[in-house]
């Protein structure tokens, strides 16, 4: 009983102060620190193709329901392409870098071609 | 026994003690950060991407999308594309911009399409115009753009002609340019009274437009003015410092400024970021009917210049933006100017 209530005591004063720490930290996203990023990726099925979302830190930050860098509204072809160009954003955004993708990239990673 | 679940108690009431201390303990530790103050006007950041980015990009809006790019990294001139979907909080890159890469170029958005004209490549002072069909998602060269060669100069659009006007081509300026997409065609229209100038900022509220602050000869212009399309004329408002010995400007202490950023709420604009001659934060709202500024909520995001403003379906946001030296940024932030600031809601 006794060991009991000390375990739920440094359990619930752990959870306090996570829930502190958690909450002080919520402005601290404005910091120019890109390490602490949680980025993930899902590809969208669309019609006639595919596109992906990247969330960082559980927001939506990227929407690419069509390939990028060339004129018109072309899905991609695969779910393996949009997911091959979602990686190159990704790994950008890891970096604080510019999400861009450019011509180059698009064509390293996929069959498209610019027309 | 008797012994044993007293101290059970008392370890319990200690617990909760201890729980209510840390709880009022972090609550007052985050306080800081929230309602210091309860002025009306809150700034949300609505994007958790903060690297290394952009300054001096362009923006306009078409329908419920907002449309950036170009722009300066910091080491080259930029020609990526992107919308920003208020609705999804989500950009999506488009077709790149095909034009030469370049910084401090003019956007404006006309009938459903968007022009990007002017700018800077590193090495030329551009005068090449691109227009944008968010329809077909593509791009199509128009007509040069009428006036020299140039960068830094501002842009807005009233019905359907977008208008350029100012910056520099060796010289500042203050040639006033009209692009009338119908006819494909720049014509030369009477300037402004005032000072030549780069970098200042435009907007438009009620079918008139705004000039706002900049640079002359790198010093601070304080004269600010309207443009009424529907005359053709020009009018300066009142000075945008403490000008006079009446009271109303006593407080204009901070409105100065030149690479601002502005966006339109209903029937007044707010302008924050930019310089004079370090960054500034504070954050100014104008009304037309008093042709008065009132000081709002000052911007919490790092204090920048060159960032971009613009407001989709009477929200305004700001994005982007740099220190002046070789740090951009990327966030995006909206103000919602009847929310009490520090509320972090979405």
């Amino acid at each position: 009983m006794n060991i009991r209530v000390k375990i739920l005591a440094v359990f619930l004063t752990g959870l306090i102060l996570v829930v502190m720490v958690a909450s002080c930290n919520r402005p601290d996203a404005a910091k120019n620190n890109q390490a602490g990023l949680h980025i993930t990726s899902e590809a969208i099925q669309l019609k006639g193709g595919w596109g992906y979302k990247i969330e960082v830190n559980n927001h939506p930050f990227i929407y690419q329901n069509q390939i990028p860098c060339i004129p018109g509204d072309r899905p991609f072809p695969t779910k393996e392409s949009a997911m091959a160009v979602a990686q190159v954003m990704m790994n950008k955004i890891a970096k604080g870098k510019l999400p861009s993708i450019s011509m180059a990239e698009l064509e390293k990673v996929t069959d498209i071609k610019d027309n | 026994m008797s012994k044993l679940v007293d101290s059970n108690y008392l370890m319990r009431y200690k617990l909760i003690y201890a729980g209510i201390f840390l709880t009022a303990l972090g609550l007052t530790g985050c306080s800081k950060n929230n309602n210091t103050t309860t002025t009306l006007g809150n700034w949300i950041q609505r994007s958790d991407f903060n690297g290394n980015a952009r300054m001096n990009a362009v923006a306009f809006v078409i329908g419920n999308e907002a449309y950036l790019g170009t722009g300066f990294d910091g080491q080259e001139r930029l020609n990526d594309f992107w919308e920003y979907d208020p609705s999804l909080n989500a950009w999506i890159q488009k077709a790149n911009f095909p034009g030469t890469p370049r910084s401090n170029a003019v956007g404006f958005a006309v009938d459903g399409k968007g022009y990007i004209t002017t700018g800077y490549d590193g090495v030329n002072y551009l005068g090449d115009t691109w227009q944008y069909n968010p329809t077909s998602n593509s791009w199509t060269q128009v007509a040069n753009f009428g006036g020299t060669p140039r960068y830094g100069a501002t842009g807005f659009a009233v019905g359907d002609t977008g208008y350029v006007t100012c910056g520099y081509d060796g010289n500042y300026k203050k040639d006033f340019w009209a692009y009338i997409p119908s006819s494909n065609q720049w014509t030369l229209e009477i300037s402004m009274g005032g000072n030549k100038r780069i970098n200042a900022t435009s907007f438009v509220i009620n079918n008139i437009a705004y000039l706002f602050g900049g640079t002359d000869n790198n010093a601070e212009v304080n004269d600010f003015w309207a443009y009424n399309p529907a005359t053709g004329l020009w009018t300066q408002k009142r000075d945008i410092n403490n000008a006079n010995d009446s009271s109303y400007d006593a407080d204009y202490t901070s409105i100065e400024r030149d690479e601002a950023a502005a966006f339109v709420i209903g029937d007044t604009a707010y302008v924050a970021t930019g310089e004079n001659p370090s960054l500034i934060t504070n954050v100014w709202q104008y009304d037309p009917n008093t042709d008065l500024w009132t000081s709002r909520t000052a911007f919490p995001g790092t204090p920048r210049i060159g960032a971009v403003g613009f407001s989709v379906n009477n929200r305004g946001f700001i994005a982007t933006g740099g220190n002046g030296q070789t740090t951009p940024y990327d966030d995006l932030w909206e103000f919602q100017p009847y929310v009490q600031s520090g509320t972090n809601t979405p």
